[in-house]
């Protein structure tokens, strides 16, 4: 048996059309993971008693579990325990009439929360101590301070590191598998259990993730070129 | 169905099997470091040295090794390699243990990322210094030992700590080629039992006891290194 390049050409085809649900689901994990995300991140940037220490803890717990751990867990427990959630909340929808995509993007915030909270941290930490000084001393409030002196420098930062945070995440979609869900992955493998051209059928899922991966890359770049120029003509 | 879910008798029964096989998980992790490093540093000294053809080549694999996830990067190297083994080597790879594909998987894995790490904390240091341990009477290779080289561990190490962290969580695949690691033994236990629940819960509680422990043990490298600094300025 040998490389079929006819069966390869299949699987590209059929795991190209797959890109839009890979980046739906990183772009809805990120997004989610902003919008909890940032929150987190801001009790831990303003030290804000108990919730510090609690999400301190919760995001390095949740960084040191794999992913397919995670994946693996969430799509057991809801499995296991949807039917009674649903039941107590009235809801008269059982296991199988939900989407598995719902699962794995419920499992996949989850690690998209610790990552993107600890980016959004890094963004904020990178403006330092005299820029909230300076904004207090001409009389801002604390709120003005963040919103207008703050926030705009800690953008220039987190942009190039969210848009790492897409690559990392459309990576991990790779993970969705595990419960199912056709991705770039999952439809190249259909092919293959048809025509037995496993090779086939990863090579060209690898191709496309690194395609992916390389417009990321370059756009991060470009991003960092972008906004360190505007920050430059700032100072 | 929601009261069998979980049960701490299962949990305490799983945790010394599962723990057992923690040896599997580093020693993936430590024959996947030593080839990632030995790989890493010849793709960066290509780099760096700007070999034409090789210089590209080494960079398209590079750039291919960061970009694939791990995941397909597994298969790919599991299908693959004995396909080209016995195509262009003419040697049989069929009997071969699933564990030399893992650590083909890691090691290239980790090559990918530490050629960047590496190349990275080398172009960090100025080149005045290699200039400057030149005009001392140093040879090339003293001047990258003694000089260059302990200047760029120090920037690389805080990369190479999240790195590691990374590797260990990325060998929670390997069961998916049939390796018995901690997360195989989950998956025998559950043909046995019908839980997984509570195995997967004993993984993740090893997993996090591992990440304390190599935060700790980075801190304490980072502590040591940033020592030697003062000392040395």
């Amino acid at each position: 048996m040998n490389f079929q390049l006819n069966y390869f050409l299949l699987c590209l085809s059929s795991s190209f059309q797959k890109i839009p649900v890979s980046l739906g689901i990183a772009l809805v994990t990120l997004l989610i993971g902003l919008l909890v995300g940032t929150p987190i991140a801001l009790t831990r940037v303003f030290r804000v008693r108990i919730l510090n220490p609690v999400f301190a803890c919760i995001v390095a717990m949740v960084k040191a579990v794999p992913v397919n751990l995670i994946i693996l867990m969430t799509s057991l427990w809801y499995n296991a325990n949807f039917n009674a959630v649903a039941q107590a909340l009235g809801l008269n929808i059982t296991v199988a009439d939900i989407s598995k995509i719902y699962v794995a993007i419920a499992a996949l915030s989850i690690a998209a929360i610790a990552l993107i909270s600890e980016s959004v941290r890094g963004a904020l930490m990178s403006v330092g101590k005299g820029q909230y000084e300076a904004g207090y001393s001409v009389g801002m409030t604390k709120f003005q301070t963040f919103t207008r002196i703050i926030m705009p420098q800690a953008f220039l930062v987190l942009i190039p590191a969210l848009i790492g945070n897409i690559n990392s995440l459309i990576k991990l979609s790779s993970l969705v598998i595990l419960v199912g869900v056709q991705d770039i992955l999952n439809a190249g493998i259909k092919n293959a259990s048809i025509y037995y051209c496993y090779l086939e059928a990863y090579l060209a899922a690898a191709c496309i993730y690194w395609a992916l991966s390389i417009i990321c890359t370059n756009l991060g770049k470009w991003a960092e070129v972008k906004l360190g120029k505007y920050r430059r003509t700032q100072a | 169905m929601t009261s069998s879910f979980f049960s701490w008798e299962r949990l305490a029964d799983a945790f010394p099997q599962i723990l057992e096989k923690l040896p599997v998980t580093f020693e993936i992790v430590l024959v996947a470091t030593v080839i990632g490093l030995a790989a890493g540093t010849l793709l960066a000294l290509i780099r760096i040295k700007k070999i034409p053809v090789l210089n590209q080549l080494a960079f398209l694999l590079i750039s291919f090794l960061r970009g694939t996830p791990a995941l397909v990067l597994m298969f790919v190297v599991y299908y693959g390699m004995p396909m080209f083994f016995r195509a262009v080597l003419h040697i049989d790879l069929s009997d071969t243990d699933a564990m030399v594909f893992v650590f083909v998987t890691f090691g290239l894995n980790q090559a990918g990322y530490m050629a960047e790490q590496i190349r990275a904390a080398i172009l960090s240091v100025p080149v005045g210094q290699t200039e400057a341990a030149y005009s001392v009477g140093l040879t090339q290779r003293q001047a990258f030992t003694r000089i260059v080289f302990p200047q760029a561990i120090k920037v690389a190490i805080p990369g190479l700590e999240t790195m590691f962290v990374t590797l260990f969580q990325d060998t929670a695949l390997a069961y998916m080629i049939g390796v018995v690691d901690m997360m195989g033994k989950v998956k025998l236990l559950a043909a046995v039992t019908f839980h997984s629940i509570e195995g997967y819960t004993c993984v993740a509680v090893i997993f996090i006891v591992i990440s304390l422990v190599l935060e700790k043990l980075f801190s304490i490298l980072n502590r040591k290194m940033a020592f030697e600094g003062r000392e040395e300025a």
